[in-house]
């Protein structure tokens, strides 16, 4: 099928929500969707409405089925209190704050959709590259640097494993970019000199409560070392922020969203685009962050403070003549 | 005076406490007054209707075993609203949910929320109720079409052969009934440029 136009592919959005297009034209509107922002959006509301109408559907049946398990438990003799010993609790918290800091896109190569990402206008979403924890500790004293704390599977939960965060490597989709995916976590673009990237990281709350993670300049602190032609382990300068955005972000359980990373290690203030790669060779690129998180206290739990570190293995850059 | 307190729904609290003594209409009032705010909330989350059933039941059955065990909430909303929140939490760790699928779309940029969970539900509440509004006034062809789509679970192509129209024409009524739902349920985004 050929590319659509946004007015083709809105005619298509509402069943592609509801999953009722056919193959061509759900592959058709994969492809738009991941170009055009405006029809992105559009879908978002079409799956809110599915939703809806698919909730609203069962909501009688869903209803009477609860009822139903209220009464037998109601019969029940025993009563089962599934809290969890206090340890086991603050195991579980530390597991879950490592599941929260990041949330992972896989690579998909060229052309393909990294989910999370919106490219602007003119851009292309060409790599992404796992994002994983590198430490966490709690502001009041329940400290547990990794690889102590629970990354991998958890001590006592093998099932549980650390999900990860994901950076994306967004180039201008006129640059003639292309990467390829390498066995492990590494991840090779090969772009044309001169290529402009911009860093987005997708941030899940995977904690069984809400988590409000401060990102301005006094609290987040970012390493970002550039090593390539021309620019030997550049550091961000010192006491140069990575102008987050936005500044604070309330995650509800179960949320992602989305922080920008304006500036990194080079380029005029408030620009978008952070990295030149403008002379031909192979860089690599290194991305650190260190970020406060606030837990509101909840019903059962007390309000809490930590700390986030999260490391990003080395992206590796090759950047071709022109 | 008496009639007027007899007249006055039991609040939150109170039915909570007769819950706790084995009263278990107590506990249906409650769900019949939260079933869908918390249903709500998690919808707003997990954007899948089986997956709110199960949430939204381990949160009703795990604030009902509380209760029975003689844990009495000072405030019953912000107590089931934090169960909630707990249940969704291990529901998500449970399946192992990717914070992204390969089919999804891109998200927008997010911008801080800083509304209660409450407050939340409220508006997808508010939504739900706009949305049983609307399908009130549609015809019931257009009606039996959703049912069958959404409450039954059928493809287009089986829903043609029930009704016995050609599954295009289902499609385009399908089509139209959605842009038409989510035209008149859309609230004006004023966050968005």
């Amino acid at each position: 099928m050929s590319p659509l136009s946004c007015r083709q592919a809105e005619e298509l959005l509402d069943l592609y929500a509801a999953d009722a297009c056919a193959p061509p034209e759900a592959e058709a509107v994969s492809a738009h969707l991941a170009t055009c922002a405006a029809c992105a959006a559009t879908l978002e509301r079409s799956r809110e409405l599915v939703a809806l109408l698919d909730w609203q559907a069962r909501e009688p049946d869903a209803r009477r089925r609860l009822d139903g398990r209220v009464a037998a438990e109601g019969r029940s003799r025993r009563t089962l209190l599934r809290t969890p010993p206090p340890l086991v609790r603050r195991l579980g918290s530390l597991a879950a704050l490592l599941l929260v800091a990041v949330g992972l896109a896989g690579w998909l190569g060229r052309g393909g959709v990294v989910p999370g990402v919106l490219p602007e206008p003119g851009e292309e979403v060409i790599a992404a590259v796992t994002l994983t924890p590198a430490a966490v500790e709690f502001t009041d004293g329940a400290a547990k640097p990794f690889p102590e704390a629970m990354v991998g599977p958890a001590r006592g939960d093998k099932e549980r494993a650390v999900d990860e965060g994901a950076l994306k490597i967004l180039l201008d989709k006129h640059a003639q970019a292309e990467a390829e995916a390498r066995p492990g976590r590494e991840v090779r673009v090969r772009a044309e000199a001169g290529a402009p990237v911009r860093l987005s990281l997708d941030v899940r709350n995977d904690l069984g409560r809400p988590m409000l993670l401060r990102l301005d300049d006094e609290r987040t602190q970012a390493l970002l070392e550039l090593s390539g032609p021309g620019v030997r382990r550049q550091p961000a300068p010192e006491g140069a922020t990575p102008e987050l955005s936005p500044p604070t972000l309330r995650l509800e359980p179960g949320e992602t969203k989305r922080v920008t990373l304006r500036r990194l290690v080079s380029g005029p203030p408030g620009a978008r685009t952070v990295l030149s790669l403008a002379v031909p060779g192979d860089y690599v690129l290194t991305v650190r962050l260190r970020v406060e998180a606030e837990f509101p206290a909840t019903g059962r739990e007390r309000g809490r403070e930590g700390v986030v570190w999260l490391a990003a293995p080395p992206v590796r850059l090759r950047v071709t003549g022109e | 005076m008496s009639t007027h307190a007899a007249e006055r729904p039991a609040s939150d609290e109170e039915l909570a406490r007769r819950c706790s003594r084995g009263d278990a209409d107590a506990f249906r009032a409650l769900t019949d007054r939260y079933y869908r705010p918390v249903c709500a909330f998690l919808l707003r989350r997990l954007g899948d209707a089986a997956a709110v059933e199960d949430v939204a039941q381990d949160t009703f059955l795990e604030a009902f075993r509380s209760l029975k065990a003689g844990r009495l909430p000072e405030r019953w909303s912000s107590w089931l609203f934090g169960i909630a929140h707990n249940c969704l939490g291990k529901w998500l760790r449970r399946r192992r949910v990717l914070p992204f699928g390969a089919a999804d779309p891109p998200e927008e940029i997010a911008a801080p929320d800083e509304r209660s969970p409450a407050e939340e539900a409220e508006e997808v509440a508010c939504r739900l109720a706009a949305l049983d509004k609307e399908l009130s006034g549609l015809d019931l062809d257009t009606r039996r079409l959703l049912e069958l789509k959404h409450k039954e679970g059928l493809t287009c192509e089986q829903i043609g052969v029930r009704l016995g129209r050609p599954v295009g024409t289902v499609k385009s009524l399908l089509s139209r009934t959605y842009k038409l739902l989510r035209e008149r349920l859309t609230p004006p985004r004023e966050d968005r440029p």
